[in-house]
This record gives C-alpha cells, structure tokens and sequence, in this order.
C-alpha cells in the first residue's frame, strides 16, 4: 500500500499535510507522533473511513480511493481507537462482524460465527475459550483481543490498527502486538499508531514520525529513535539508553521547566 | 440454542395456525367456507369481513415489527418504536384531517390516502430537520419534535370538530382498530407494505455493521448514509400506510424486537425477519383474544397493544437505568 501527497483538511485546518508513506507485505510500521499529530486521521484515511482532499492511495496498481466501499473493505481493515459493540452480543458474533465484506448479502453473520476464519481468528488472539460470552463481560485485556480478532477474521492483505495497545496493561500490550507480527510473517502488511517507544521498536520494522501532519522521519526504528527526532516529535527534550538491547526514552515535560 | 431456521419455522407455523384461527372465529361463530357448507351470509362474512381483517393484522403486525426492529439497529437503541419518528401519528392526522374536513364522507379512500400523504410529508420534514447524515440523538430529537407537532395538530383537529359525532369516529379511529377493516385498506396498505419489506429486509449486514460504530461499517464495506436512508424510508412507507389504514397500534414495534432478543439474540440483522413475523403474530393473536375472548367488551385493537407494550416499555427504561449502559437482553 502506497499513500502519496495526502493531505486532510477541515475547513481551514490542515490535519495531514502532503504526506507520503507506504507499508509492503510482510511488514509491520508503526506510526508514532504526539497527540494531534495526524496519526488517527491518516490511519482512517488509509483505511477508507475518511476521504483524504488530496493526494492518492494505491494498493498494487490499483487505485484505493477509487475502489467501492465492499472492495476496500476486502483489501483494508481497521480497528480504530477506541472500538466498541453498541449490542451486547456473544464473542464469535463479534468476530463474524469481520467476515462481512466477503459475505453475500443474504448470508446472515450467524452462520459465520463457526466458519474456519473466524475459529481461526479467535484461537489466534486466545480468545476461542470465550466464544458464547457476552462482549459486555469480558474485562478490558479480553475486550481489546476480541476486537484484534474481529480485525483478522477479515483476512485481509493490509491490517490497520490506531493504537490497539493503548488501554492494555503491559503484558496484554505484548500479546497484541506478538499477534500483529505473527499476521505480517503470513504476508500481510500492518500499520499501526502506538505511543509506546519501547515497543515500537522492538516490534515494528519501521517507524513513520508525524508532526503537525507531516512525515517528517521514517526508517528503521533504532535508527529513527534518537534524541534529536524524538525531542523534535514530541516538542520534549528526552534522553535516549538502551538496555539489554531494549529502548529507554526518558522525557522531560512538555513545558520547559523554568514556565512550569 | 435452536437453530435459526427452526426457530423460523416454529414461527411460521403459530402464524399460520393464527391466521387460521382468525379466518375460522368470530362474533358470527366458527365460518369456513372449504370445509363446512354455509349459507351465503357466511360466505359474505367471511370474505368481506374475515379475510381483510385477517390481512390487514398480518399486514400491520408484520410491518411495525420490522419497522421497530430496523429503527432499533439503526438508532442502536433498544427504546426505539416507529411511533417515535412521528410518523405513524402523521399517519393518524391524515386521518382526523380527512374526517374534519368531511372529505371521509366523498371516498372511503380518502382517510387512508390523507393518512398517507401526511406520512409523506412528516418522512420529508423529518429528514430536511435531521440533516444529511444526522447521528442518532439527532434523528430521535427531530422525530419527537414532529410527533409534538402532529399530536398537538391532531388535538387541535379534534377540539375544532364539526360535530361530536366526527369526534367519536376519529378517537376510535386513533386508538387503532380493525373493526373496520375492509378489502380496499388492505389493497392500500399492502404495497407500501411490500415496499417496507423490500427496503428493510436486505439490511441485515449494514445494520450489523453499525454496531461497531459508523466509521468501522464504512470499512466493513457498509454505507452508514444509505442505510439510514432505506430505514428511514422503509419506516416510514410502512408506518405511514399501517396509521392510516389502521390507526396507531402502538408498542408492537417495541416489544417484538425485545421479546425475539432473548431467543435470536441481540444481533439487529439476525432480529429482521423474526419481528416482521413475530409482529403478524402479535397483532393477530391480540385481535383474536379481542375477538374471541373479550367479544363483550369493545376494545380497540390499538388500546390493547398498548397496555401490552406501557409494561414492558417501563421494564426496558429501568433495565437501561441500572444496567448502566448495557442493553438488556431480558430471560
């Protein structure tokens, strides 16, 4: 998947400004900038929810942005930031929810609910022992990989996910993630928002840094995670260490101590 | 858990045996022309009095259950009745209107045809208030505000009337009824019927895919927009037709969907099919104990649904309440 020159505005606000990227098969990226960074709307545009005002977004030689909504959905799927079941239905329905874009309308998610996909999908999120739960029981850790599984029942080629780890205590942060990496080594590509440095690179094969809506460093992710990007990103002086080959990024405030 | 299809069939058949019942029963005693051999009266009774009765109960039940099951999935809201879009009791003002105006004495077509046209009008003032792509809260708020309006203009009608008689005909009318039933209501009331079905039906997975929130739909492949578009005007075609040719039965639309979640589940796609037959169910079922068991007492059809629904409205609201934010799934 390739994005070229996308730019979002609303109204006069520029939220994404001329920002090229891509992510290939096999690969996980991981998309890190501050709040407000532009990091949600670009993910939303790359999966179709939003349309971009300019610029293009290519999946092999085809045109995305051109593409119906089912086919999109067929070749994208999204788990946005916070994502929630309005109805308090059973886990499997949930992931069947998945299936959607390659069901034929007549075909009712029930009888989804038991296919090899989606069996395949709960088992892969260790969630398969909670089919028949109501989603509205499950604690925050089951909820996030029920959701996780409803992405991958769409077996879909590139998998777009805005901070799935953020609500997750740091063990489940793992798990998450271990998922997301074994999807990418099956060919699929993975594009997903984190907050957590450390994680970020040692998951991710690349990183993107946003700010302000634009790209403003991509690469290998220790060759991205320096003081000088990272101060740059976050508007924060930081100190950068590594130990045992794992990133320790410490920060200062946002605010310069001395107009604190 | 049964299987879907049982439970359809299961369904299918207390329909069918309803509707039975319903052909066979009545004031005038058990009328079958097939089977017993009967005097014309009979024949004539059954034809002009029982068959459009029976179609008409079919025809209503059948539309307002779908109807509230769809604008449940839609609005994702488990309180929502097609009442609430104001356009059923648009319906009903078209009614009273043309009774006011003495236009019910030119045609007998001319209540449920003023009936209509006034469930047009309420559907366009509905969605010109509501917005392009109106979110829930917005959409229940604009309904509302037109059900204010048509209730305050249908007391007005009312309160001006002509002559206590026109009053008396258009309460009766109001409370929804099937006394009157005849073989021209259902001829107008099935094709916007049949258009209700056809738009709401084939919903099932947009309206799955709005349960996760209208921007993870649109990248299940559905079309928020559009499928607000078809509920809105499936609803209201059905609606619409069912208040003028039959009068506000109220609270079917409520308590199918909610009475089906315990044994379909809460899915709204899985919830369609079940409430459009489990409202055909409901309806010919209250209008057989009406008929058969309460043939003393003059009821409407529409008071009764309505001290069927007032319970189970005030169950659900407390249910709501103290589950803090999770709807229930009753059992």
């Amino acid at each position: 998947m390739l994005a070229t020159d996308l730019s979002v505005t609303y109204g006069v606000t520029t939220v994404l400004q001329r920002a090229t990227l891509g992510v290939s098969s096999g690969e996980l990226v991981g998309v890190i900038g501050a709040n407000g960074a532009g990091k949600s709307t670009l993910l939303r545009c790359l999966a179709g929810a939003s349309t971009p005002s300019a610029g293009t977004i290519s999946i092999g030689d085809q045109s995305f942005t051109d593409l119906k909504p089912e086919a999109r959905a067929r070749l994208v799927g999204y788990l946005p930031q916070r994502p929630r079941v309005e109805w308090p239905m059973p886990v499997e329905e949930v992931a069947a929810l998945g299936r959607l874009p390659h069901q034929p309308w007549w075909q009712g998610v029930g009888a989804t609910a038991r296919s090899p996909e989606v069996n395949a999908a709960l088992d892969a999120c260790d969630v398969l022992h909670l089919s028949g739960r109501r989603v509205d029981t499950l604690s925050g850790g089951e909820f996030a990989r029920v959701m996780m599984a409803r992405l991958l029942a769409g077996t879909h080629d590139v998998l777009i996910a805005d901070e799935p780890i953020s609500d997750l205590d740091p063990p489940h942060r793992v798990d998450v993630l271990n998922i997301l990496k074994s999807e990418t080594r099956k060919g699929r590509a993975a594009l997903v928002a984190l907050h957590d440095l450390a994680l970020a690179e040692r998951f991710c094969d690349r990183v993107i840094v946003l700010l302000e809506g634009r790209v403003i460093a991509q690469g290998a992710p220790e060759t991205i995670f320096s003081p000088g990007v990272l101060a740059r990103a976050f508007g924060a002086a930081c100190r950068v260490a590594r130990s045992d080959g794992h990133l320790i990024v410490t920060f200062d405030g946002s605010r310069p101590a001395a107009s604190a | 858990m049964i299987s879907r299809v049982g439970i359809l069939v299961v369904m299918l058949g207390l329909h069918v045996a309803l509707a039975m019942a319903s052909l066979a029963a009545g004031p005038a005693g058990l009328v079958f022309p097939f089977v017993t051999s009967i005097g014309d009266s009979s024949v004539l009774i059954f034809w002009e009095l029982r068959v459009p009765r029976t179609a008409l109960a079919i025809l209503a039940g059948g539309v307002l259950g779908l109807a509230g099951a769809a604008l449940q999935g839609l609005l994702r809201n488990p309180l929502a009745d097609p009442g609430l879009l104001g356009v059923s009791g648009a319906g009903a003002l078209g009614g009273v209107g043309a009774l006011y105006f003495g236009l019910a004495s030119v045609s007998v077509l001319a209540m449920p045809l003023a009936g209509l046209a006034a469930a047009s009008l309420a559907m366009t003032g509905l969605l010109l208030l509501s917005g392009r792509r109106p979110p829930p809260a917005i959409l229940i708020l604009a309904g509302l505000a037109i059900n204010a309006l048509v209730g305050a203009l249908t007391w007005l009608a009312l309160a001006l009337a002509p002559s206590p008689f026109a009053v008396a005909e258009a309460l009766t009318w109001l409370m929804g009824t099937l006394d009157a039933a005849s073989i021209q209501d259902v001829w107008l009331v099935s094709p916007f019927a049949l258009v209700a079905a056809i738009l709401l039906l084939p919903l099932s997975h947009g309206l799955d895919a709005l349960s996760l929130g209208d921007e993870t739909a649109t990248t299940l492949g559905a079309r928020p927009e559009r499928v607000r578009l078809l509920v809105v005007s499936g609803v209201a075609a059905g609606t619409g037709a069912v208040g003028a040719g039959v009068g506000a039965l109220a609270c079917v639309g409520l308590v199918v969907p909610h009475a089906l979640r315990p044994i379909v589940g809460v899915r709204p796609g899985a919830l369609l099919l079940p409430s459009m037959l489990g409202g055909a169910i409901l309806t010919l079922a209250a209008d057989l104990v009406l008929r058969a068991g309460l043939s003393d007492v003059r009821l409407q059809l529409g008071v009764l649904t309505s001290l069927l629904g007032a319970p189970v409205f005030l169950w659900l609201v407390m249910r709501v309440r103290f589950a803090a934010g999770s709807w229930g799934q009753g059992g």
